[in-house]
């Protein structure tokens, strides 16, 4: 854990550096710092779309953005969690989702072998995947990021009491779905 | 917190780690002053617009009416053609023959005709048009083109081209172009894409979500039953990608690259399919060619997600030599194999093998970009790649 935790520190210092190094005009520094978000994002974007090819244009929509407005950004230690906004947002309002990826191609995104899912998982996915995206999106802010409500509401620009009615009634749309309701 | 809860996070830990990065290539740097950009770009559109219409007002009025039908389609001639001809060119050196600009997706060729896909724009991931060539890669024509083709295929002995799209198509053509529908998926099948083609004992497979034969190229038999656990319909949701076919011997080999039981290798007489295992240790397929004395089987390394490595069998699969040497440090994408040689498409160039020392070399100073396919034809190795598609003369 210690060693994940200085990781993600140097990253964020790297990021922040890289982001100061771009708004600068430094081409190369703004190719490492997308590369450097394209790796950071791809876990959120893949927990978001169920691991589906989604998740490569969901990125790939996301870092053109970043990579459009990046002089509009403030503060550059921000990056993570700016291009992490702007992802979420994207994601929920799939009308924003163009493709942009003529601006920025990545070469994405193999996958990882996992173990055959088992039925319980498979009925959970398709339950999870029958969600609204907005829906979806706070189930992941929630238990998978770890953000409290008033964080996910902090994120979504709603207030605290929306965000738990809205996180209870997907939890119940779920328990629905999978036949656990008591 | 409930059991739900804790099977969420679980299944949103399982999912964020099922997808990562290769690598990560900006090839277009369209740069922040995008706008001005963009308006010269519109600007020098509605010009030549302008310019092209009234060059066919002129020559319409110079030829007289034209006879009612379809528009031709459209040509592409590229920039800088190599010699028309069937024998391979002087150079020692790769020879870009595609169309400017554009990345290749894949390549199939009986020379002068050759069949490939390019990108839309710079990219490769969402679209990929087929176009033809009859002359050497000279000029193109593009050919279905509201079709995203994956897998293209020549078969001389019939004359026939073949293309699979990624919505489970399998297209029909003559060398003139001229293109029917054969086979569709059927309906509600996952995920359907048509992902290559192969020739083996006179008959043409196709690899859609499982494996599809054919004698005359019309009517297709699906020979999936018996592979794995795939009768399933639990499994026929997961990801499945047959990253290589290719007959050897009496049988057809295929390398499955999957979140499924089916990952591995397989063989099949037609009839049934038995499991050939995977080198000891190694990662997951990623290609896989033959030729009459061995079977090259490129993996994700292991335990290591930036390289690849190769392996090749002399037995058919029963045991396995590391052949790596030489490509430490690449990814290999794709492989060919024929009797000039195996070769290996990686993340830069191409190489060869050396079946001796098991060491791989590489083949020409240029080297292409990320290679998705590779074809031996005539004594040429066509290359389709992000930087374009290219023609290496094997013929010294």
């Amino acid at each position: 854990m210690e060693a994940l935790l200085a990781t993600r520190l140097i990253s964020a210092q790297h990021g922040r550096a890289l982001a100061a190094a771009a708004q600068a005009g430094d081409e190369q520094a703004r190719n490492q710092l997308l590369a450097l978000l394209a790796r950071e994002l791809l876990p959120l974007a893949s927990a978001l779309t169920g691991g589906s090819d989604e998740a490569d244009e969901l990125l790939q929509d996301t870092l053109s953005r970043v990579f459009e407005r990046l002089r509009q950004l403030q503060e550059p230690q921000a990056i993570f969690s700016w291009a992490k906004r702007i992802l979420l947002h994207r994601f929920i309002d799939s009308r924003r989702l163009v493709r942009r990826r003529a601006e920025v191609p990545l070469e994405l995104a193999s996958f990882r072998i996992a173990a055959p899912p088992r039925e319980d998982v498979i009925a959970l996915r398709e339950a999870v995947t029958g969600l609204a995206r907005s829906e979806r999106a706070l189930l992941v802010m929630h238990y998978w990021l770890g953000l409290t409500l008033a964080e996910c509401a902090q994120e979504l620009n709603l207030p605290v009491g929306t965000v738990k009615s809205r996180l209870n009634a997907a939890l119940t749309k779920l328990r629905r779905k999978l036949g656990e309701v008591e | 917190m409930s059991g739900l809860e804790q099977r969420l996070r679980e299944l949103f830990a399982e999912q964020a780690g099922a997808r990562e990065l290769r690598h990560v290539t900006f090839r277009k740097r369209a740069g922040f002053g995008w706008v001005p950009s963009a308006l010269v770009a519109a600007g020098t559109f509605f010009v030549l617009l302008l310019l092209a219409s009234g060059v066919v007002a002129l020559r319409s009025w110079l030829e007289g009416p034209r006879p009612v039908g379809a528009p031709p389609p459209t040509v592409i001639v590229t920039p800088s053609p190599p010699a028309a001809s069937t024998q391979p060119p002087a150079s020692q050196d790769f020879e870009k023959i595609g169309i400017a600009d554009r990345p290749a997706c894949a390549v199939a060729a009986a020379p002068p005709l050759i069949l490939a896909t390019f990108g839309i724009g710079a990219d490769v991931s969402f679209r990929c048009v087929l176009h033809l060539s009859r002359d050497d890669g000279r000029t193109w024509r593009a050919q279905l083109e509201t079709e995203n083709v994956r897998a293209v295929a020549v078969d001389v002995r019939t004359k026939s081209i073949f293309a699979g799209t990624t919505n489970g198509r399998i297209w029909r053509g003559d060398f003139e172009g001229r293109w029917r529908l054969v086979y569709e998926t059927p309906p509600g099948t996952f995920q359907p894409v048509v992902e290559r083609f192969a020739f083996h004992n006179e008959q043409i497979f196709a690899a859609v979500r499982g494996v599809l034969v054919s004698k005359d190229g019309e009517t297709w038999r699906d020979i999936t039953a018996g592979l794995g656990t795939f009768d399933s319909d639990i499994s026929r949701r997961g990801r499945f990608s047959i990253v290589g076919m290719t007959g050897f011997a009496k049988d057809l080999l295929i390398a499955i690259n999957a979140n499924l039981p089916e990952v591995g290798l397989w063989a099949t007489d037609g009839l049934t399919w038995r499991r050939l295992g995977l080198p000891p240790g190694s990662g997951l397929p990623a290609a896989l060619a033959t030729n009459a004395r061995v079977v090259v089987l490129a993996v994700d390394r292991a335990g290591d997600r930036q390289a690849s490595a190769a392996w090749v069998s002399r037995d058919a699969g029963s045991s396995w030599l590391r052949a790596t040497r030489g490509a430490e440090n690449v990814e290999l994408f794709a492989l060919d194999a024929s009797p000039a040689g195996i070769f290996a498409g990686a993340s830069e160039g191409v190489l060869t093998l050396d079946e001796q020392d098991l060491s791989w070399k590489p083949i020409a100073t240029h080297k292409p970009k990320f290679v998705r396919g590779l074809r031996t034809s005539t004594g040429r190795l066509y290359v389709a790649a992000w930087d374009g598609l290219w023609l290496y003369p094997l013929s010294r």
